[in-house]
């Protein structure tokens, strides 16, 4: 061991910080330069390791995966309740802000080049009859065109809630949050 | 019934099994389980694998990752930066792993050098045999199962994890100078043993 030898801990420090700033001291110097060859290996074949193990496990069973589900859905945020007027349950019958945000999705999804990313109702939703505004963020495909597209999207919106809701849509605004390609996720 | 009476799920969008890991965070923090189901559903090989390497227990593992999911699902709506929502689902499944461990013994002071003491004595497959079957990763493999629990999890926490010292401290109960201490034991181990693969 030289005295020009620094410690692995300062290695593993140095590759941390991506190798910024150059450090002559460790680059220009044969056993530490190796040194920290040998550790960016041994760290790529850990991440390597954990994910090949991951491919390899039996993707949970259904039951283990149902069960996840089950918990998942028993916590659903549903938000808000909206009130059904017009059933003669009124005291009880409503659907929930998540089913109708659910529903908001479903028209969003619909329209070619569109995936609903997040969705909000401003008004006073409990409030039979009053004027609500649908806030829509989409993910546009890459190359369509964006505005004939969001025309689309507050169309299917607007139709979709009114065919299976009483809320009465003052305004739907789309907005394109993002722009995605397809089979390979965010551009 | 009624406020889940009408039934509005409808089926998976095909959409969705092509979407961003950050578009899918982001539409399952909105509420969307479905969105929800997918994200999960291609990552959880990546966090049973990295929760079984952490608690050694394919059952323990397959727990900590059935808590992390609900965990993930009821956070999703505070994670700020949904991009990188696949590390900080790893995690979530590591804080859930060692949760689980520590339940399951909570008497159990960990000492470090007394667990290191209980394994068994070093049983090295021949380091030229290793390098003649040119498999660096089943040498790794057999050296991390070969050292003491605390520098396995310290390395596996930080090497596939991307935890920070702190984060280490905390899941393994031990100061960020104990933390540091593991990393670097394991990591001289670790490259001593590569070498010797070459």
């Amino acid at each position: 061991m030289s005295d020009e030898t620094v410690t692995l801990e300062r290695l593993a420090d140095y590759l941390d910080s991506g190798r910024i700033p150059y450090d002559p001291s460790i680059e220009e110097v044969p056993e530490n330069a190796g040194q920290l060859a040998v550790l960016q290996r041994l760290r790529a074949l850990s991440s390597r390791l954990v994910a090949d193990e991951g491919t390899q496990e039996s993707l949970a069973d259904p039951s283990w995966f149902g069960g996840v589900m089950e918990r998942v859905r028993r916590e659903a945020r549903s938000g808000r309740d909206i009130p059904l007027v017009s059933s003669d349950l009124q005291s009880t019958l409503h659907l929930t802000e998540g089913a109708v945000r659910g529903l908001i999705r479903e028209a969003g999804d619909s329209v070619p080049g569109a995936v609903v990313i997040s969705c909000g109702l401003d008004g006073p939703l409990a409030e039979p009859g009053a004027p609500i505004h649908v806030e829509v963020t989409i993910s546009a495909l890459r190359g369509i065109f964006v505005p004939a597209m969001a025309d689309e999207v507050r169309e299917a919106v607007a139709t979709r809630l009114l065919a299976q809701t009483e809320l009465v849509v003052d305004s739907v605004d789309v907005i394109v949050g993002d722009v995605h390609q397809l089979g390979g996720g965010a551009a | 019934m009624l406020s889940e009476g009408v039934n509005l799920a409808p089926p998976p969008a095909p959409s969705l099994a092509e979407a961003s890991d950050g578009l899918l965070a982001r539409r399952a923090a909105d509420g969307d389980a479905r969105a929800f189901e997918v994200l999960l559903r291609r990552h959880l090989g990546l966090m049973t694998a990295y929760a079984v390497r952490l608690t050694s227990s394919k059952h323990d593992a397959s727990d900590a990752v059935q808590e992390a999911s609900v965990a993930i699902w009821r956070e999703l709506p505070n994670l700020t930066t949904p991009d990188t929502v696949r590390g900080w689902m790893m995690r979530i499944v590591s804080r859930k792993a060692f949760d689980l461990m520590r339940a399951r013994k909570p008497s159990d002071d960990i000492d470090d050098e007394a667990v290191s003491a209980r394994l068994p004595v070093d049983d090295h497959g021949d380091p030229a045999r290793i390098a003649q079957t040119d498999d660096a990763m089943a040498g790794l493999r057999r050296a991390l199962d070969r050292l003491p629990p605390l520098q396995r999890q310290s390395w596996i926490l930080r090497e596939v994890g991307g935890e920070s010292y702190g984060e280490i401290a905390e899941h393994l109960g031990i100061t960020t100078t104990a933390a540091r201490g593991q990393l670097a034991r394991a990591r001289e181990t670790l490259t001593t043993e590569m070498e010797a693969w070459r």
